[in-house]
């Protein structure tokens, strides 16, 4: 019985030091971890806006727009740029994230994928820029059929969806910035 | 015992993919291509050094009744705990390593060695061992990668290496060719190793 005790008690122990050891390192690495995913963020915006300076928060709302994670107002000097759109589908490995941006003229001028678990050397292509490039100068005042990009070689699924999340930026801009007008 | 012995051991005599046959599940996952290898191989060193070297330092401490409970507990707080490490402060080298980092806790390659040699041996002993199978597993998965690039995207590290004029077989960066590619290299070494068995009884 003593002997059973002991075991447990050890085990305990372990265990016990195991979840402090992790509570610690939660609380050391919690404040740095988001600071690199904002730092990733911003560093995507600004690469699918080209030109943007300051990038102001717009409210999307969930109901209408479940699939839009974050809305940019991109500006310079005062004046709009255009727009950017963290928006996710669901990819053939899990939840595809992307960042797309769209201009004033309704051009998309950069899409980037910013999380993906695609299968490596299949979907996960889809973070090449010869992949995502295709996307660039499409107009934004129709959604895009699966047809207007070439699909990865062996990865439709994971093509279709990053089309699919484009699609999605495109439609909020569609309803909320060109027929509305109201944030323009 | 000596140092050179036990590093070489995990490398060749015993390589964990091509011997023990150990950890399956990543090995045929991820070696799509020789850099997704390279990147798993190193991620699995460092953490089969460090969790053989605090196993060791645990061995008289853990009792045995339940050391298998408490192997899994320690390894599964310690690649957590290097994770999240990795990602707030490094991280690049988490964007390279971050996918492999969890498929580690499952990777049985480190119950094995916390089982059969970090629980039996001293501390230095047991961080050169994993060195030694973390490299043994490294080389192997990088051999995977590379043929499974090569015959499935024509590249070799990313480097095109047939021009525009070959047509890659796509089967083989899918599972499948990920069991093929694998089983014919299990079944050549066998060969090799037979052959070898053989000169030696033919010599006695």
């Amino acid at each position: 019985m003593s002997d059973t005790l002991k075991m447990g008690l050890k085990l305990f122990l372990i265990t016990v030091i195991a979840t402090f050891a992790l509570a610690l390192t939660q609380m050391i690495t919690e404040e740095p971890i988001k600071v690199q995913a904002e730092k990733a963020d911003n560093e995507a915006k600004a690469t699918v806006l080209e030109g943007a300076e300051e990038f102001v928060q717009l409210e999307v709302s969930k109901e209408t727009y479940p699939n839009i994670l974050e809305a940019h107002k991109g500006m310079v000097d005062g004046n709009t740029k255009g727009h950017t759109f963290k928006t996710f589908n669901s990819g053939y490995g899990g939840q595809i994230v992307v960042i797309v941006g769209i201009d004033t003229e309704g051009t998309i001028t950069g899409v980037r994928i910013v999380q993906q678990t695609e299968t490596p050397g299949l979907g996960a292509k889809a973070q090449e820029s010869d992949f995502y490039e295709q996307y660039y100068g499409k107009p934004g005042s129709s959604p895009l059929a699966n047809d207007d990009i070439n699909a990865i070689t062996g990865a439709t699924v994971t093509s279709n969806a990053v089309t699919g999340a484009v699609n999605y930026a495109i439609d909020y801009y569609r309803a909320e910035l060109v027929s509305g007008g109201g944030s323009q | 015992m000596k140092v050179k012995d036990v590093l070489l051991n995990g490398i060749i005599k015993e390589n964990p993919t091509f011997r023990l046959v150990l950890g399956m599940c990543p090995t045929l996952a991820v070696t799509t291509a020789a850099v997704n290898g390279v990147a798993m191989g190193l991620a699995v060193i460092f953490v089969l050094a460090s969790s053989n070297l605090v196993i060791s330092l645990l061995r008289n401490f853990i009792p045995n009744k339940v050391r298998i409970p408490a192997y899994v507990v320690i390894i599964a707080a310690f690649v957590t705990i290097v994770g999240m490490l990795m990602e707030a402060f490094v991280p690049q080298l988490y964007k390279a390593l971050g996918l492999f980092i969890p498929l580690i806790v499952v990777n049985c390659i480190i119950l094995a060695r916390a089982e059969s040699f970090a629980s039996k041996y001293n501390p230095f002993y047991s961080l050169i061992d994993g060195i030694g199978m973390g490299i043994g597993f490294t080389v192997a998965l990088t051999i995977l990668g590379a043929i499974r690039e090569l015959l499935g995207a024509g590249t070799i590290f990313g480097v095109s290496l047939f021009g525009q004029g070959f047509e890659p077989a796509i089967i083989m960066i899918l599972p499948p060719g990920a069991f093929i590619t694998l089983g014919l290299i299990l079944a050549l070494l066998n060969k090799l190793d037979q052959k070898r068995q053989q000169k030696q009884i033919k010599q006695a």
